[in-house]
């Protein structure tokens, strides 16, 4: 074999549709866990013929010899460049491996209508799209390095007759512009990055492929294997949404995060590390996914994992107002509850191209129920709850206009807003109001009556970032204006309740609107004037996206302190500590 | 008028030690972003602790601002005992919504009580799982797992090799 080619060939990777460097930041270390169970099939007569002398990529970079050699670059398509990343050092007389990663992916039914929970029986082998591997030696030490294609394939070369597996890490890693670090690990083991082996066999002499299908563990009736696709379920739904977020910023840069899922990450709120986790959710530093069968799974829950990803992304590179909290689609939340939890599910639609969210559960996870985010299922609509949230977003993305939806935007638009200046700076607390006002200003006129019509339809009025003129009350007058107006020297009267008992309901705290034109000390105050036995009233003090302070020293009825203030715009936040029903009056004052 | 439909599962099992955290309320925005499900949750106990061969009642009370009927549906497996068995009705429009249960238990351990919600308000029909940590006997949470952990957990997979054509 001609050795420029066989060098050429060392240095040529299959193009991806995530293209990860070869540095990945995994650490891939040896395991000290007993060997795998794996069942390798290797074909009889291991007797392997030297192949033709390749084709080279047209990408392919000059021979890496001894010296670390970059990565090539992919096909071109809408996959970002990868940037170069020294590999360990490989011969020139080397052979390659390549195959095809699957797992096995369990769908969700529905049965005369009903949804019936995840599909066993219509279990797939889908190809794992974007995942670390690695050819690894008998201790562990990284050979060579890639990751996944958008069809599961992967090449890596390797030296002759050297024992090599391959090992596949629940990781998406890439190093530049775009960048993104996402890691499936385990909570109940400190947080271990989970991965698949394959068998230490030869390299050989010639060129070789190595496929590897991860099962689920599902027997028929229950989970008597290991389940090895959950950590590889979770990435790919992960994969699916990053596809979407690089559409619509090719060069998107993610903090590092990671999904911790276990087998026994349960419904009760206790110990993480024991798998008392509560609830899927994302706690501003990692997303934590059930896994207990017969009680709640969530790792085949694409719509679970994607929303859970996009309260990370709220975080990351959107705003994060949410006070979060228990929530259900109908129920009256606050507004920065009700937009976070509806984009969470209208992103998670949007990512795996439905129109749904699904979450299945209990006994062999053949319940569980389902959220239309196209069909309008319930009386409960307005600013207050994520149904209707959803629906808006849902429908500025989809392509189907149904009647009083003019818009098929994609989307674009919709990550614009959320990235947009004027939404993560801005006064306005993040809301269906400040993302329309937003959406109104970045686009046409059109476009923005059409939107409006969106909003009208689920009884949403406001008509700026305040959502002044705002007229649905939810059947609880004390929850309008939006936002109230505050101006030194003056008070102001409001009530506050807590109809859903979760003290995240829409009446639960009240939003005040602050102009200081005068920089002094300003002595701000609240008092009850009426109802609650003991109400503990607290104050939150916004500016833009910064929280200046936070008064909470009194355990009575009253809150007062002296804050030195700046010309500018300020959001007082009002509740109570003791979510009760109570009417206060707010005042501020030049001290 | 609201119809709604709720229906509870309790399932015993196994599990491991842990008290209750009630979700942050308050402005720490670090409070958990959970995922959407039905507008129940459990308010008392936040755990239960049982002497071995013993049996003792428990009233168990759940919070929800909705009103209806909630079926509930026990299971019991070895080692704890439940009552009552089969499909229990609970009156959510009782202050507060409340059932009894009979626990009984042979072995210490650790062991859970799981309930299965289903409700359908307004049209919507969500379900909610959560549980209560039951505790039989003195169990040392801190002994039951090894400090030391790996830094990959390594599953099993099938593989099929053969030489390039």
């Amino acid at each position: 074999m001609n050795l420029s080619v066989r060098a050429t060939v060392l240095a040529t990777f299959l193009s991806t549709a995530l293209c990860a460097c070869g540095g990945g930041n995994s650490g891939i270390q040896p395991s000290p866990s007993p060997e795998p169970s794996v069942t390798p099939t290797v074909n009889p007569t291991p007797s392997f013929t030297p192949m033709a002398s390749p084709t080279p990529s047209p990408d392919a970079s000059p021979a890496p010899s001894v010296s670390p050699s970059p990565m090539v670059s992919p096909s071109p398509s809408a996959a970002p460049s990868p940037s170069p990343s020294p590999s360990p050092t490989v011969s020139p007389d080397a052979v390659v491996i390549s195959g095809r990663i699957t797992y096995d992916f369990v769908p969700h039914r529905i049965i005369e209508g009903v949804y019936r929970g995840l599909d066993y029986d219509n279990t797939s082998a889908d190809p794992l799209r974007g995942a670390t591997i690695a050819l690894v030696d008998e201790v562990g030490a990284v050979i060579n390095q890639s990751n996944t294609d958008a069809d599961g394939n992967y090449t890596l070369a390797a030296p002759q007759e050297t024992p090599v597996r391959t090992r596949i890490l629940a990781e998406l890693y890439r190093e530049g512009a775009p960048a993104w670090n996402i890691r499936v690990t385990d909570n109940t083991n400190g947080n271990a990055l989970y991965a698949v082996d394959g068998s230490l066999i030869s390299s050989g002499s010639v060129d070789s492929i190595r496929d590897i299908h991860i099962p689920s563990g599902w027997t028929g009736t229950s989970y008597d294997e290991p389940r090895s696709a959950g950590p590889f379920a979770i990435l790919d739904s992960v994969y699916l949404a990053l596809q979407m977020l690089l559409a619509a910023e090719p060069d998107i840069t993610l903090p590092p995060i990671e999904l911790r899922w276990s087998i026994d990450n349960i419904a009760i709120s206790g110990d993480q590390s024991q798998g008392e986790i509560g609830t899927s959710y994302f706690d501003g530093e990692a997303i934590y996914i059930l896994g207990h069968e017969d009680n709640d799974t969530d790792e085949y829950d694409r719509s679970v994992v994607q929303h859970e990803f996009s309260h990370y992304l709220e975080s990351a590179i959107f705003r994060k107002d949410t006070i979060g909290g228990p929530h259900s689609p109908t129920s009256k939340n606050d507004m920065r509850l009700a937009f976070s939890e509806g984009l969470g599910n209208a992103f998670a639609a949007m990512a795996s191209g439905v129109d749904y969210y699904e979450d299945s559960g209990a006994s062999r996870q053949r319940s569980g129920f389902r959220i239309s985010l196209e069909e309008f299922e319930t009386g409960v609509s307005g600013w207050y709850t994520s149904n209707s949230i959803g629906q808006i977003l849902f429908d500025i993305f989809d392509d189907a206009s149904e009647s009083g939806d003019d818009l098929s935007l994609g989307y674009n638009p919709i990550h614009n807003v959320l990235t947009s200046d004027s939404l993560r700076f801005g006064n306005a607390r993040v809301s269906i109001f400040s993302f329309a006002q937003i959406m109104r200003e970045q686009n046409s006129a059109e476009i923005g009556d059409a939107l409006n019509a969106l909003l009208a339809n689920q009884n949403i009025f406001g008509s700026d970032a305040y959502g002044t003129g705002e007229t649905n009350d939810g059947g609880v007058p004390s929850v309008l204006p939006i936002y109230l107006s505050l101006t030194p020297g003056e008070s102001v009267n409001f009530c506050i309740s807590d109809t859903e008992g979760t003290g995240n309901s829409f009446d639960s705290r009240r939003l005040i609107r602050l102009q200081i034109s005068n920089q002094a000390n300003y002595n701000l105050s609240i008092d009850r004037t009426s109802g609650g036995i003991s109400p503990n009233p607290a104050i939150l003090i916004w500016q833009n996206d910064n929280l200046i302070t936070f008064i909470n020293q009194s355990a009575g009825t009253s809150e007062s302190e002296i804050v030195n203030l700046t010309p500018g715009d300020y959001i007082f936040e009002v509740f109570d500590n003791n979510n009760l029903a109570a009417c206060f009056s707010a005042s501020v004052s030049i001290n | 008028m609201k119809k709604i439909i709720a229906l509870l599962t309790f399932v015993l099992m196994a599990g491991t030690l842990g008290g209750v955290a009630v979700a942050n309320e308050k402005h720490d925005k670090h409070g958990q972003y959970q995922k959407p499900g039905a507008p129940i949750r459990l308010a008392s106990p936040d755990f239960i602790y049982l002497d071995p061969h013993s049996s003792e009642n428990f009233d168990v009370r759940f919070s929800t601002p909705q009103k209806g009927e909630l079926t509930v549906k026990a299971k019991s497996k070895r080692g704890l005992y439940l009552e009552p068995l089969g499909v229990v009705n609970v009156d959510l429009a009782s202050e507060p919504a409340t059932v009894t249960l009979s626990l009984s238990s042979t072995e210490p351990g650790r062991y859970h009580v799981m309930f299965h919600a289903t409700m359908t308000v307004d049209g919507q029909t969500n379900s909610r799982v959560f549980g209560i940590p039951v505790y039989v006997g003195k169990t040392d949470a801190a002994s039951q797992k090894p400090k030391q952990h790996p830094s990959h957990i390594i599953l099993p997979a099938e593989e099929t090799i053969r030489p390039a054509n």
